[in-house]
């Protein structure tokens, strides 16, 4: 089980904190839960049940005690799974409510008897579940919602398909209808998404050695629900999902650091500069797949048409090598762009910056000395930009090392 | 004769609504339960009749119980036992999770739904729970109201108070409010905000930040 944690909307009091490349990491939760105010919720998304985000949430609990945290079980379902209830060891649960009904007992988390305990976390899981009718609220996101508001911190679970706007990708996709949701709204609040991320074949080996349902219902889940195309994508969604709270992290992070004109490069994308004849094109491209990999961010491949440039002034053999090379950005998972412009190195500038880009890679220049000084040089007017921009050059020797300008 | 003045009588009124209220909620949960109860199989598994039967009697009872739970809310705003904590957050921020629904709502309608924020734009300064409920109900309800294949803009940029106003174009000429969107526009106002309706056109004024 790998696990990707994010805090995603950034509160002003809360400082960033750099992981060793310099890239913000996640606040410790510790560290959210002490500050006053309205709760903060920590989310854990997963792709199905049964990946172990209720065991996940009771060990961190276990982990908070010691460190002086009063914490209760609000809500916890350990869904008969007898490595799930053994965590709750114990933990304080706050008794739950009981609405009774002509012999029948159905029972509910109690908000108000949690708002009584005044703990400073409790654990709520199944954020999407329907309450019982005549309950306080409807939903339990609005149990949470309030515990948050009475200043309580809540640390809860739901999985990937209960949010609200991807039921219909879920519906188109997996042809399944999933009644209960939670709106996008509720779990953007969240102070934390973590993500619980476990491959199909490891959870459909979890489900088959009956650690998620009873051996009753085994059978029926691998066939419907559980097949590995399902989890697959499932996992998928619920990895896009957190990452895109990363990228809303970085960027709240970064306009608080360093101001509102700084905000759209948060996300570390990546440019990589085409000319429409380069020597090594591949390597220059495979230098910024790789970048673009290790920062886990999108990378453009911007190409800049200049007026000597148009297309009926370049022969047909460079046209061919230019589309071949296109087609190669493509095929690394680059978004090509194609810009009209008759200075490249503007061009690029302006895009940079309207797409959030802090890294321009581009190839050395294969122009003579005299022709750089009479005209110029795109490298040169890159390097020297006011933007802030780092901007690798890639030299093109036959060992060819890259050198970071700035 | 009328006794009392107009103040008494529509605070007289207001607690009347009030009861009524809390009195069919009562009712209502009383048909749910065992709705509840005998969808939920514990006397042996249902046939598909009875189970789109009653899940159907349940879908209504719900919307039903949406509508009661709104209308107290909104009974609550008037009242002014909702509290309001209001926060600096960014525009983008506070858009995003009511856009996404929206956006989504838009692609199955095949509603061409664009949607342009400044860069500029100042952060805003309201409770971002209660802000972003109405948001998300503004948008939704606007998408799910307006015919399907047209288009929808939503244009955000700073106010000349100083705040940001989002102004959302679509081809709803009715003007006809429904109670989610009348519970939207009290928790924008609630904040010192406005939402204002003209045909096709609905305009949402945000309080500046600091």
């Amino acid at each position: 089980m790998s696990e990707a944690l994010c805090p995603t909307f950034g509160e002003p009091a809360r400082e960033p904190q750099c992981g060793p490349d310099g890239a913000p990491d996640a606040p410790d939760f510790l560290q959210l839960v002490r500050q006053r105010g309205r709760g903060k919720l920590k989310v854990y998304i997963g792709s199905a049940a049964g990946v172990g985000k209720t065991y996940r949430m009771l060990t961190e609990a276990h982990a908070m005690r010691p460190r002086g945290l009063d914490v209760v079980i609000g809500f916890i379902e350990p869904h008969s799974r007898p490595e799930t209830a053994a965590l709750i060891g114990d933990l304080e649960v706050v008794p739950r409510s009981r609405v009774a009904y002509r012999g029948i007992t159905l029972e509910e988390m109690d908000v108000d008897a949690i708002r009584a305990r005044r703990p400073e976390v409790a654990l709520v899981d199944e954020l999407a579940h329907t309450n019982v009718p005549g309950s306080k609220h409807r939903k339990r996101w609005e149990d949470v919602l309030e515990l948050l508001d009475h200043g309580i911190n809540v640390i809860s679970a739901v999985n990937v398909q209960h949010l609200e706007s991807l039921n219909d990708v879920v519906q188109r996709m997996l042809g399944v209808t999933v009644r209960e949701t939670v709106p996008d709204w509720v779990v953007s609040r969240a102070h934390q998404v973590v993500n619980i991320d476990l491959s199909a074949e490891d959870l459909r080996q979890r489900l088959m050695d009956g650690k998620v349902y009873g051996p009753d219902k085994v059978l029926t889940a691998l066939d419907n629900f559980f097949t590995a195309e399902h989890l697959t994508t499932l996992r998928e969604l619920a990895l896009r999902e957190v990452a895109s709270s990363v990228d809303r992290m970085r960027e709240d992070i970064v306009r608080r650091e360093e101001g509102h004109a700084r905000a759209a490069q948060a996300a570390d994308r990546v440019v990589v500069a085409l000319a429409s004849n380069p020597p090594r094109t591949a390597m220059l491209l495979r230098k910024a797949s790789r970048i673009a990999g290790r920062l886990n961010s999108d990378w453009y491949c911007v190409y800049v048409q200049t007026p000597e440039e148009r297309a009926d002034r370049i022969d047909t053999a460079l046209q061919r090598r230019l589309v071949e090379n296109i087609q190669l950005a493509q095929s690394m998972g680059a978004e090509v762009v194609k810009l009209v412009d008759r200075s490249v190195a503007a061009a690029i500038l302006r895009f940079a910056r309207e797409k959030g880009v802090s890294l321009v890679i581009v190839g050395q220049s294969t122009r003579s000395w005299w022709h750089r000084l009479r005209h110029g040089s795109v490298v040169d007017e890159l390097v020297n930009n006011r933007d802030g921009l780092d901007v690798q050059v890639v030299a093109f020797t036959h060992n060819a090392h890259g050198t970071k300008q700035r | 004769m009328r006794e009392g003045s107009a103040e008494s009588r529509a605070a007289e009124a207001f607690a009347l609504l009030e009861n009524a209220v809390e009195a069919i909620a009562a009712r209502l949960s009383e048909v749910q339960l065992p709705l509840h109860i005998l969808l939920s199989s514990p006397f042996g598994e249902l046939n598909e009749n009875q189970e789109e039967l009653l899940a159907a009697a349940r879908e209504a009872t719900d919307a039903a119980d949406l509508h009661l739970r709104q209308l107290a809310k909104l009974l609550d705003l008037e009242r002014g036992a909702i509290t309001m904590m209001p926060e600096p957050i960014s525009l983008p921020d506070l858009l995003r999770p009511a856009l996404a629904i929206a956006e989504a709502r838009a692609k199955q309608r095949r509603i061409d739904f664009r949607v342009r924020l400044s860069a500029a734009a100042p952060r805003v300064v309201v409770d971002a729970v209660h802000a972003q409920e109405a948001l998300s109900a503004i948008l939704t309800s606007l998408v799910q109201r307006i015919p399907g294949h047209s288009d929808i803009s939503v244009d955000a940029a700073e106010d000349e108070s100083g705040g940001v106003r989002i102004v959302v174009n679509h081809e709803d000429a009715e003007m006809t409010r429904s109670l989610e969107q009348r519970l939207a526009t009290r928790l924008i106002e609630a904040q010192h905000g406005c939402v204002s309706d003209e045909r096709r056109r609905t305009t949402i004024v945000l309080p500046h930040g600091p």
